[in-house]
């Protein structure tokens, strides 16, 4: 072969090399990312921040960092429109939120970018921590204490009427512009729903579809609302336990056995020993009606946990406080790693609180929950500074964009009334409820399946919500050694 | 000198295609085989999919064990009841895994005391082990959520029985997982070369001197490097067009799966098929001499065949060998060629950056054998033994 032939073939083959590499690199985009690990989450991640003002009117004074991670689409024909998650509390941050939200969209993440933004005031992004004790007292008790306030307020770098719901979406919005996407799909959970909705208010052209999961509107009033609702979801406790026949015979007039505990607390505090569920240590706590009262409340937001109640109430009212503080221990050690107080406090104290009546207020008196789960915020709230709130905030939202609402039957939070509401302002929007689940509908039984239906395409059509309606309660726990009912045993 | 080996190179370019059931077959064949590879191989990976994300167990005996299937029923865990020959027909292999529960599982799970469920199961088949690892997988999970209830009861956080929480930290890409299950791809860009030039490599030197005519073609006044230069780009065009098809194939048969769940695992695009192609092009020059090295060898276009159909063997057995001893990349393997193509076209689909250094090696190696190849070849084509020999 000639040398100029055997040439030629090099050139060709080496142009076929060539032509693979890619023509032109994407454009730069504004925020930039670098690969980063979540801790839990199997792959890599992109993280960045975006500067913004804090005082968004003003454009002046402090600038705070707004972080962001994202989870990037598997495939590289991917779906310009990815999935943003707003987390709960107020007060958690998102980003730390993602090992426990990935398993949700990890079959849409094949095609979709999954971002998380710790919203300001939480995780990364200038977070309000207030660094109270946590003796197992606070523990037990839902309690803010205003000398935790107080010291929180002095040490912050921060302006905390700043971190209310509103100017928190402009960062959202204008970290979408930076991250180039034109459109995405919000899923929100708890607060996050409120944040949300807030978001498809502000800014309803960037919305392709929206999940709210325990659905919390603004127009709820936090923490009032806790009272009424927590009240149903006791009383469905109460309900499920006499119709089952073991719970029944185990517990009987469990009703009875709550009433008469928080009677005689209301009268006599008790000192109690208990241990530590973790150390074993003995300790000595106080036990107030408002103890046990928030001591009840707060396992309500899980069904697994809140079959622990009969059992649990049923040792409180022999003296033996351990099941119920070890019961909120738990949920304490989930919510108290990933939460700021200090925020948690600047939307509450703008947005609710200063909603409340003192006609609400003193009509409490008459349901069970009563002022136990109140009187601490409205005493932080006095502390607290109290931002502005848009003067449209508590309108209805109006917007024809895709929604699906999800509600828990049993939840002493967010339980459907509120869902209910919101699917009404929304003519595209379905709401399904799980009579069986509390705070929390995403993650359960079907519902992913019908959220990755619901996301793909982009329409509630189809999205059938009765394998919902099958999730049962989770059976009480019962004192060891009991019989089975003869029934079962046959 | 060009323009008569062009001439060679047309005529048995025209040969080839006369005869045309054999070109449409190869045609056929070569376009197919992407499509039907992924097809198959993605209807196998949906099945492995839809098992394990359709959660069912087969239970016998539930009445007994309420707190059980309320556990499941919250998983979403389909429930079926097991049918009572279910050992018979876990034998045959009509059922998986079943659930065996006692009838003293309530008093017993009641008491605290450790209530046996058997799990029954034939492990010797392959398509259970999911099923069995999913009830396994429930089984434990229930025994999770009950002891840990159980602990809160007793006024004892569960943080105590989980001293080791793992958190998974998987550095591959999507695209190397996937890479694993496209194994398959390198192996065809591999050998559809060889398959499409074995024809022509050895009907353009067996098959002349068994027809007789090879005798009267060198006895033309042309040098017989020139006519052999002439059939080896022959059979090169037409390893090159197999291998091309085939390929792009692949590349069509893989868009097939866009939108679809397997996506993620099926990347192989047109990018891709050129950085395959500008490997195999070089490979396939070297595999079209070394074919007509072997088959002018051959007294007959049989005979020929038996040869070559043993280097079709050796070249399989290499990428299976660097498949299944898991070799690492190393700069050896460049020189070796088939080895070193196999190895970097893994890491094309694996979506490593491939240098130009990359490719030249290897290319280098290819043209190498095949200008040997042809210059061996031509001082054959001039000794008696080969041209005339019959016996």
């Amino acid at each position: 072969m000639r040398p100029e032939m055997r040439f030629r073939i090099f050139a060709v083959l080496a142009l076929a090399l060539a032509g693979c590499q890619p023509a032109s690199k994407p454009p730069e985009p504004k925020l930039p990312l670098a690969a980063c690990r979540l801790p839990g989450v199997e792959t890599e991640a992109r993280c960045g921040s975006l500067e913004v003002w804090e005082d968004r009117k003003a454009n002046a004074g402090r600038r705070i960092a707004v972080k962001v991670a994202i989870v990037p689409a598997k495939l590289r024909a991917k779906e310009a429109d990815p999935i943003l998650v707003f987390a709960g509390g107020p007060g958690q941050g998102a980003v730390a939120l993602a090992p426990q939200v990935m398993p949700l969209f990890s079959r849409l993440n094949d095609a979709r970018d999954v971002v998380f933004i710790d919203q300001r005031g939480t995780g990364g992004s200038n977070p309000l921590d207030c660094n109270g004790d946590t003796a197992l007292q606070q523990m037990f008790e839902d309690s803010i204490p205003a000398r935790v306030v107080a010291d929180c307020l002095r040490t912050l770098d921060a302006d905390p009427r700043q971190y209310t719901t509103t100017p928190a979406m402009a960062d959202f919005d204008e970290i979408r512009a930076a991250l180039g996407y034109e459109k995405w799909n919000l899923w929100g959970g708890s607060y996050g729903t409120r944040a949300a909705l807030e978001y498809v208010r502000r800014y309803p052209d960037r919305v392709r579809t929206v999940t709210l999961d325990g659905m919390a509107p603004a127009t709820m009033k936090l923490p009032l609302s806790f009272v009424a609702d927590g009240d149903a979801a006791l009383d469905r406790l109460v309900a499920a336990c006499a119709s089952d026949a073991l719970c029944e015979s185990s517990y009987p007039k469990l009703r009875d056995t709550i009433d008469a505990t928080r009677k005689f607390l209301a009268r006599h505090p008790v000192r109690a020993d208990i241990l530590d569920p973790l150390t074993g240590d003995p300790e000595t706590i106080t036990v107030t009606e408002n103890v046990f009262l928030s001591g009840i409340f707060r396992p309500l937001y899980m069904p697994e946990l809140s079959s622990l109640l009969p059992f649990a109430i049923t040792a409180a009212r022999r003296g033996d406080f351990n099941p119920l503080l070890a019961q909120n221990f738990e949920f304490s050690d989930e919510m108290s790693e990933n939460f700021s107080l200090g925020m948690h406090l600047s939307v509450l104290c703008a947005e609710d609180v200063p909603r409340i009546t003192p006609a609400e207020l003193a009509g409490l008196s008459k349901s069970f929950f009563g002022r136990a789960l109140v009187d601490d915020f409205v005493r932080a709230c006095g502390i607290w500074p109290r931002g502005e709130v848009a003067s449209d905030y508590y309108e209805p939202v109006k917007s024809n964009v895709p929604a699906l609402v999800l509600s828990g039957g049993i939840d002493p939070a967010t339980p459907p009334r509120h869902g209910a509401l919101v699917a009404s302002w929304l003519p595209n929007a379905k709401h399904l409820v799980a009579p069986n689940l509390a705070h929390g509908v995403s993650l359960h039984g079907c519902a992913p399946r019908l959220l990755e239906r619901f996301i793909r395409t982009g329409s509630t059509e189809g999205v059938d919500g009765k394998c919902l309606e099958r999730i049962p309660r989770p059976l009480f726990l019962m004192p060891l050694g009991v019989h089975p009912p003869a029934a079962a045993a046959r | 000198m060009r323009s008569r080996t062009v001439i060679v190179l047309l005529k048995e370019l025209r040969d080839a295609l006369r005869d045309r059931r054999t070109a449409l077959m190869v045609l056929f064949a070569s376009i197919l085989t992407g499509p039907l590879t992924l097809v198959l191989m993605g209807q196998y990976l949906s099945g492995l999919e839809e098992k394990a994300s359709t959660l069912k167990v087969r239970i016998v005996g539930q009445e007994f064990a309420p707190p059980l299937v309320n556990f499941l029923q919250r998983a979403d865990v389909d429930i079926e009841k097991a049918p009572a020959d279910y050992e018979a027909r876990i034998k045959d292999g009509t059922l998986d895994a079943v659930i065996v529960v006692r009838p003293d599982f309530h008093e017993r799970f009641l008491a605290g005391d450790a209530a046996a469920v058997e799990l029954v199961y034939d492990d010797s088949r392959t398509e259970s082990q999911g099923a069995i690892r999913q009830a396994e997988r429930l089984l434990r999970a229930f025994n999770r959520e009950t002891g840990t209830l159980r602990l809160i009861a007793r006024g004892v956080s569960p943080n105590l029985i989980e001293a080791v929480k793992v958190e998974h930290s998987n550095t591959a890409t999507p695209r190397q997982k996937g890479a694993v299950l496209l194994v398959l791809i390198p192996l065809f860009a591999i050998l559809s070369p060889i398959l499409g030039g074995m024809t022509l490599a050895i009907d353009t030197t067996a098959g002349e001197r068994e027809r007789g005519s090879l005798e009267p073609l060198l006895a033309n006044p042309v040098p017989a490097r020139e006519i052999v230069l002439g059939k080896w780009l022959a059979a090169w065009t037409s390893a090159s067009l197999v291998a091309t098809l085939t390929l792009a194939g692949f590349v069509v048969a893989a868009s097939f799966f866009a939108g679809k769940k397997l996506a993620s695992l099926m990347q192989f695009g047109w990018p891709e098929f050129g950085l395959f192609i500008a490997f195999v092009l070089p490979l396939a020059a070297a595999t079209a001499g070394i074919l007509m090295l072997i088959a002018t060898y051959g007294r007959t276009y049989r005979e020929a065949q038996t040869y070559t159909s043993y280097f079709v063997s050796l070249v399989s057995f290499v990428p299976m060998v660097a498949i299944f001893t898991g070799l690492k990349d190393a700069f050896w393997q460049s020189v070796i060629p088939v080895l070193g193509q196999q190895m970097v076209l893994t890491r094309v689909l694996r979506g490593e950056s491939i240098t130009f250094l990359d490719w030249l090696m290897p290319a280098a190696v290819a043209l190498l054998i095949a200008f040997t190849c042809v210059a061996v070849v031509s001082r054959l084509m001039g000794e008696e033994r080969i041209v005339f020999g019959r016996s």
